[in-house]
């Protein structure tokens, strides 16, 4: 028994040893190499068989106006995607509706037959092709249905969002849109983009058991979503329906190209109104590619012309050269200064400071421009915030343009006396006119409640300030040049402007933007308003008649809407009497029964 | 340390000075090796299935000292005790395993299983070792020239054996019993007529199997193909070890155990390599290459048949079942539902591991030439 062993050849137990000892050494070859490469080859192939991931769409942040109107909502909708991997069009029980129920699909969801078959017969992944964007919940609701009944297997939905805008055109400037996924892509959409989005979150699901008896449990790789931040804007939805109806008619009446109105709360900065006319409605699905919505108020340049005056004179003011009563000799209406020609529309001879702002008039503007040299008029515009940004941050915003005193000319220097040579927006206008009525302390616009902003700035004289804000009011009473910005039972200070346009850097013979800025009441500022009528066409084209007179319509109701009272009741009193008397000079008229 | 007088003639003490301390050693930190992975690996899939942190870590640990004792237990016994251990054993789970059919449970669709006493046990994890020892005394009685045909008595077995498990169905048990026992036979000497015919008949089979059995097809396809369908498993295992690269992720830090369902089972090894690294990936491949090597270095010293054989059955099947659990891990081969012996999670497989490997340490004792 002892020697039984070698009954057997050894060679077979060598032939399985060297296979036995050879395997291990080949795992161990293949964890070297597993370990030591790094390849992204590898990754992700085959996961959704056994796991599954969806994701939390954050819902994106209302936008409000000041009083909790609602200017931006989102909506549930579903991106429908067909999975052809398990795709069935009936089940057995109702075999011979296949054709039938994709019709009805097809018909759901807006889609031909032939399209519906050619997006599933393209579809770039095995298991999922979207069919549908943004479709309501009654029709998943059909769908589902139609899988109840009949078995139709192989759609599911992504949860999206779809945006709406109740105020549509009239706030579509200023908010933007969002794209088909939800991103804001313009305006404070895309400004705020972050904060509205939120965070969106995933479950990760992982699959237990065989194939048949599957069932799916979360894992820790999941997380929770956070939804968007709303927003309340400054604005007042009631003020930007009143600006938007009277740009469009006052537009349209001068055959303009476009009209913009900015209104500024004169204490807090905030934007009350910020309007534009043409712009198209973001709820129309064909206007993010044909549309569109330009923020012009902070977008648009343009010279400032003589609303840049009152800035003049308060600089006059302040130099202490002038004072009220000086007498700036303007005649004979014509001012050389080198090849350089400034023009009044007549000769007014020798203006007060408040005469130069009740006619307009160019010649004294750019005769105090030159008496305080640049880097006084520079300073003082500085100061006011033009040629900055507001701070918005709006996209693609413009700070306008204000070039260095020290690259003035003489010419540039008496320009920017009478508003040429530097370009600003409306926004920057209406700012600064509410800076200079609240004392000459300029404070940063604001547009989203609660936003961070620059410190508020003393940056003139509140004495000399609210002076030139009296003077101003002499423009809109009888021989000034915007008797048409006149509101019945409110003091207004104002100031026409009528610019020549600049078409790719030159000046066009006949085309003109029609400006009027000014604060209301007077006596006790509330609003400080900037209009801009753009290319007025109808042969009218003076700022005090095209500008003026949306100023009037729009501050009118704005002071009705916002409950000021009335600082010039008498107005009113006498406007009663006046039509107490015609009326009774009516009736006494025989024949008028 | 106990210490033994090498005149200690007691059970232990002669125990102490003939049994192989190498292989010893290295199953025992193999066993070391897979508690510490279980508690990596265990915690995620008890919370998945919501069951407590520690519940297949502590099920498993209730089930070392049975395991310890079964496997130092038996290998203080003698080759002949062993022989009749293992013979009557056989016969005990062959019943069992039949019985199987009728009043098993069902799990992931396959009645293995038998629950008595609030313990379930899989009874052809115990036919694994003990029908290797029955096959090698039965091949070694049909080389020592008697007239007692070993040989058939060895493949009527196997017949029973294989298709008991095919009827379960269990076709990874029934692969490894089967090269097992084709190696033990080759071993003893199958005519290499035979083995030819083996080799054919292995690979018509397969080419069968993959043609027409659906299941198969399709993982070999994944296996040469891992575009063409469902890799979750191999994909997330084979990311394991990228990211576990030379040192590891470190203990817990590992995401694989978070996303596979078979983490402290098949793919425990993943878990390793994620975990722990590449430095311990070369350790634990090199304990189970250790307990092969030192069962072969035995085999060519060794001047007994049976013993001989039955070490050559217990060691092949060892180190087989480690190799295929580790390729398929490591996408060498297609993957195949195969325990890591004495790491994988598992009561029946750990006594069964300790009891086959009880046998080997008992096996392996160094003995006065040829004596049983």
């Amino acid at each position: 028994m002892a020697d039984d062993a070698l009954t057997i050849t050894p060679w077979r137990r060598k032939f399985v040893a060297i296979c036995l000892i050879a395997l291990p050494v080949v795992v161990a070859g293949r964890a070297l190499v597993l370990q030591t490469e790094r390849s992204d080859k590898l990754t992700n192939a085959g996961h959704d068989r056994y796991t599954r991931q969806f994701d939390l769409q954050a819902r994106r942040g209302m936008i409000f106006d000041r009083n909790n109107e609602p200017l931006a909502v989102s909506a549930r909708v579903y991106h429908v995607f067909a999975d052809p991997g398990v795709l069935q069009w009936a089940d057995e029980k109702h075999a011979g509706n296949e054709s039938e129920n994709k019709s009805k699909v097809a018909q759901i969801l807006g889609l031909t037959v032939a399209e519906l078959d050619n997006m599933i017969a393209n579809s770039t992944s095995p298991r999922y092709t979207v069919v549908a964007r943004q479709v309501r919940p009654a029709q998943w609701a059909a769908i589902r249905e139609l899988s109840r009944a009949q078995g139709v297997r192989g759609f599911g939905v992504e949860h999206k969002e779809r945006r709406y805008y109740p105020a549509a055109e009239v706030m579509s400037p200023v908010l933007g849109f969002t794209d088909v996924d939800g991103k804001g892509i313009a305006g404070l959409e895309q400004t705020v983009n972050t904060a509205l989005s939120g965070q969106s979150g995933k479950v990760v699901q992982i699959a237990i058991g065989s194939r048949d008896t599957k069932v799916f449990e979360p894992v820790h790789m999941s997380k929770a979503r956070k939804d968007g931040e709303n927003l309340g804007l400054t604005i007042d939805l009631r003020l930007q329906h009143v600006a938007y109806r009277e740009l469009k008619k006052h537009a349209l009446r001068h055959k303009a190209q476009s009209a913009s109105l900015v209104a500024v709360d004169v204490s807090t900065g905030e934007v009350l109104s910020m309007a534009t006319w043409p712009a198209d409605n973001p709820n129309d699905p064909e206007m993010k590619t044909k549309g569109v919505i330009v923020n012009r108020p902070a977008l648009t340049t343009f010279e400032p012309g003589s609303t840049i005056k009152p800035f003049t004179i308060l600089n006059a003011l302040e130099s202490g050269v002038y004072n009220a009563n000086t007498m700036v000799k303007t005649s004979p209406g014509i001012l050389r200064v080198d090849e350089f020609k400034v023009r009044d529309t007549k000769n007014y001879g020798d203006l007060t400071l408040e005469g130069i702002l009740q006619k307009s008039s160019n010649v004294g503007a750019a005769k105090i421009a030159i008496a305080l040299g640049p880097e006084a008029v520079w300073s003082m515009l500085d100061r006011f915030g033009f040629g900055k940004s507001s701070g918005l941050n709006l996209p693609f915003e413009s700070a306008g343009r204000l070039r260095d005193w020290n690259n003035w000319y003489r010419a540039d220097l008496m320009a920017a006396g009478y508003g040429y040579g530097l370009s600003v927006t409306l926004l920057q206008l209406a700012n600064g006119y509410a800076g200079l009525a609240n004392g000459g302390v300029s404070t940063p616009p604001l547009l989203v409640k609660g936003a961070l902003r620059s410190p508020r700035r003393a940056v003139a004289d509140p004495k000399l300030s609210a002076q030139v804000v009296q003077m101003m009011r002499s423009v809109v009473v009888e021989g000034g040049t915007g008797t048409r910005a006149a509101v019945l039972g409110y003091s207004v200070a104002g100031k026409t402007g009528t610019s020549l346009k600049q078409i790719n850097g030159e000046y066009r013979t006949g085309v003109y933007q029609s400006l009027f800025a000014g604060v209301i009441p007077a006596t006790q500022p509330k609003l400080a308003i900037a209009v801009l009528v753009d290319e007025p066409a109808s042969g009218e084209y003076y700022g005090g008649l095209v500008a003026a007179p949306v100023f009037s319509s729009f501050a009118t109701e704005a002071m009705r809407l916002l409950n000021v009272t009335p600082d010039l009741p008498e107005q009113i009193e006498q406007m009663r009497e006046k039509e107490r008397e015609a009326l009774e000079a009516l009736e006494e008229e025989p024949g008028n029964e | 340390m106990i210490s033994f007088s090498r005149v200690d003639t007691s059970i232990l003490g002669r125990w102490w000075w003939t049994v192989d301390r190498w292989l010893l050693a290295s199953l025992l930190l193999i066993i070391a090796v897979g508690a510490i992975l279980t508690l990596a690996a265990s915690p995620p899939v008890a919370a998945r299935l919501h069951l407590g942190t520690y519940h297949f870590a502590l099920r498993q640990f209730s089930y070392l000292p049975l395991a310890l004792t079964v496997m130092i237990g038996i290998s203080l016994f003698s080759p002949i005790m062993i022989r009749r251990l293992a013979t009557v054993a056989f016969i005990g789970f062959l019943i069992l395993t039949a019985s199987t059919l009728f009043l098993g449970s069902e799990i992931k669709g396959a009645a293995r299983w038998i629950s008595f006493a609030g313990l379930t046990l899989q009874p052809s994890e115990f036919l694994k070792p003990t029908f290797a020892v029955v096959a090698a005394w039965m091949f070694s009685e049909w080389r020592k020239d008697t007239n007692f045909p070993g040989h058939f008595v060895a493949v009527g077995l196997y017949v029973v054996v294989a298709g008991l498990l095919v009827a379960q169905p269990d076709f990874g048990m029934t692969a490894v019993i089967s090269a097992v026992w084709g190696i033990q036979f080759f071993i003893a000497g199958l005519p290499v007529f035979f083995v030819v015919l083996v080799a054919f008949v292995f690979l018509t089979g397969s080419m069968v199997a993959y043609t027409f059995v659906d299941h198969v097809k399709s993982r070999v396809d994944r296996f040469l193909d891992p575009t063409s369908g469902d890799n979750y498993q191999i994909t997330r295992s084979l990311e394991a070890f990228q990211n576990g690269g030379l040192f590891g992720t470190g203990p817990g830090e590992g995401e694989i155990k978070n996303v596979l369902p078979d983490a402290h089972t098949d793919f425990i090894f993943a878990v390793a390599g994620e975990e722990f690294g590449l430095i311990a990936c070369l350790i634990i491949i090199g304990l189970f290459a250790t307990v092969v090597l030192r069962g072969f270095a035995r085999m060519f010293r060794e001047d007994n048949l049976f013993v001989l054989l039955a070490v050559g059955g217990l060691v092949t099947q060892f180190g087989l079942q480690a190799v295929i659990n580790m390729a398929s891990t490591t996408h060498l081969m297609p993957t195949k539902g195969m325990t890591l012996p004495f790491i994988s999670y598992g009561g029946s497989s750990l006594v069964s591991l300790a009891l086959g490997m009880g046998m080997l340490l008992a096996l392996t004792r160094r003995r006065a030439g040829g004596d049983l």
